[in-house]
């Protein structure tokens, strides 16, 4: 999706996980400043036993990165998902973003039969919906 | 400590039943626990009952809603809840029960009626309940998330969409040998193969249903088996595990994870922190196990659970299948009762019907699926969150 398009009108389907344009478009993590350790999305974040750190800080994961698994999903999830309707077989896939990090998404900007695993992917936005004059959008991957 | 025994098991069959309440099962599973104890409600010290996951509030009082219906009597009652290892976490808690000295019969029980479909969210607040937030960013469902680690399976060992369909057929040979599983029929590795896709590369006879059913078991005091039987079960170990720090696994739920180079903890860690803290708790190792019951919730689970817990090697579990040593008369037979492949999931009761099959094996009542001279017998759960339970049975 263009992340030149109206960017008043994009809303995150969720608060605080990915930055929007005209930012470019990352995902918000957090790290602990002591055991390194990063998190994603921020809510559910980790710390290394025996750490004595209590917070994290925010960070911008990388943007680009390679794809380390994938499956199509030919079901439509039941709510609280909403995807564009008619409902079309789609994919799910693991991204490595840099620092061992992997990063579970929708795989977006290509045909299913081209997703290979290795590819290089970009975190970018998907619509999801619309809401009156919104688009309700989340984040997603797609081929550089 | 108290050593701890099995004194009775009983189970309602696994199906999906649209005129039964979920304590109408409990209920039934109860009293043919207690018939195989060959003791009443009114002796029971303590209840240890899987919560009902999608019964609002009063699921949450699962136990208490047993003993309305059995009759009250002022026991303890606890309600446990630890996702698809809920069960196996009761019985644990049971055995904890007894082994303490604190009850000395005690009733570990855990029914279920699962919604059809994917398992959905429960609330829509990604505040409060952070499952939210795999569900709105992205509908991953649970069997995407094992897709994916399937895929890395496959492309690390080679695993085939053979290999795949042959853990149901597997499964299902010994399902159609019981009477309380929900599908007893043999199926076709060519009808395996033909289902439809539901996330690539697992389809949808490769992935288990939810269920509904009910499983107790009644634990005491090994002294006081003595009154009631010549010939109990003894519980050699029941342990719980949670996930280890740098564990790679996607873990259901989750949004991200550590990738293969950067691990530092085995996948699905839960798991094999609670099986490993079984052998050690029944000083046994794999090899001297006669069968194990293991959470086959897709093809994929039934090959990683038989290196996670230590019953192959990595890559091994493939050849083993198609060389039918996981059969019940191979070396070692998987899921003798059919597995979640044959039953479906009943979220709460699955850990217990795993036992009943152990408990039964071992006393030689399992009929036509009868594993020959089963001594020990292993279990295992896992849940969503990072749970792992994990029993060890013998005679």
């Amino acid at each position: 999706m263009p992340e030149e398009k109206n960017n008043k009108n994009l809303v995150p389907v969720i608060d605080g996980v990915f930055t929007l344009p005209p930012e470019e478009v990352r995902l918000i993590g957090v790290k602990c400043p002591e055991c390194g350790v990063v998190s994603f999305p921020k809510s559910i974040y980790q710390h290394k036993p025996g750490c004595k750190s209590i917070t994290a800080d925010e960070i911008l994961l990388q943007k680009k990165g390679f794809l380390r698994s994938y499956t199509i999903q030919y079901y439509q999830p039941p709510p609280t998902f909403k995807c564009p309707e008619p409902f079309e077989p789609y994919a799910l896939g693991s991204v490595e973003l840099g620092d061992g990090i992997e990063i579970a998404g929708i795989i977006t900007g290509c045909k299913l039969e081209q997703i290979k695993i290795g590819m290089p992917l970009e975190t970018t936005l998907y619509k999801l919906y619309e809401d009156n004059d919104k688009d309700i959008v989340t984040y997603a991957f797609c081929p550089i | 400590m108290e050593d701890v025994v099995i004194l009775g098991v009983g189970m309602h069959p696994w199906g999906k039943l649209e005129n039964k309440s979920w304590v109408e099962m409990g209920t039934e599973s109860v009293r043919a626990a207690l018939k195989d104890a060959n003791i009443e409600w009114k002796d029971l010290n303590s209840v240890a009952c899987g919560v009902y996951p999608w019964g609002g509030k009063s699921g949450l009082f699962a136990g208490q809603q047993l003993a309305s219906a059995m009759g009250r009597t002022g026991i303890p009652i606890v309600n446990i809840y630890n996702a698809c290892a809920t069960a196996t976490s009761a019985f644990r808690v049971g055995y904890l029960t007894v082994a303490s000295g604190a009850s000395d019969i005690v009733l570990c029980m855990g029914m279920d009626a699962s919604p059809k479909g994917f398992l959905p969210p429960q609330s829509d607040d990604s505040q409060k309940d952070t499952d939210v937030y795999r569900w709105k960013l992205a509908g991953i469902t649970n069997p995407a998330y094992w897709a994916m680690e399937c895929r890395k399976r496959m492309l690390e060992f080679g695993t085939t969409e053979e290999d795949l369909a042959r853990a149901k057929v597997a499964a299902s040979i010994n399902g159609a040998l019981n009477p309380n599983a929900r599908y007893r029929r043999r199926f076709t590795l060519e009808e395996v193969l033909n289902s439809p896709m539901v996330c690539d590369p697992l389809r949808l006879l490769e992935i288990g249903i939810t269920s509904d059913g009910a499983a107790s078991v009644v634990l005491c005091s090994s002294k006081t088996a003595k009154r009631y039987t010549t010939k109990p079960v003894i519980v050699a170990a029941a342990t719980l595990g949670s996930s280890i720090y740098g564990d790679p696994t996607m873990a259901l739920s989750s949004m991200s994870t550590l990738s293969k180079n950067n691990a530092e903890a085995p996948l699905l860690s839960e798991s094999y922190s609670a099986c490993h803290q079984a052998y050690e708790q029944a000083g046994i190792g794999p090899k001297d196990l006669d069968l194990v019951e293991l959470p086959d919730n897709s093809s994929w689970h039934y090959l990683q659970y038989m290196e996670t817990m230590d019953l192959c090697g990595p890559g091994e579990a493939e050849g083993l299948l198609a060389d039918n040593e996981t059969a019940i008369d191979g070396k070692i037979p998987i899921c003798p009762s059919g597995g979640v492949s044959s039953f479906g999931e009943a979220v709460g009761a699955q850990g217990l019907a795993q036992v009943c099959e152990v408990v039964w094996q071992l006393r030689g009542q399992a009929g036509a699926r009868s594993v020959k001279n089963a001594k020990v017998g292993m279990t295992q759960t896992y849940g969503l969150a990072g749970n792992s339970a994990s029993t060890i049975l013998k005679v």
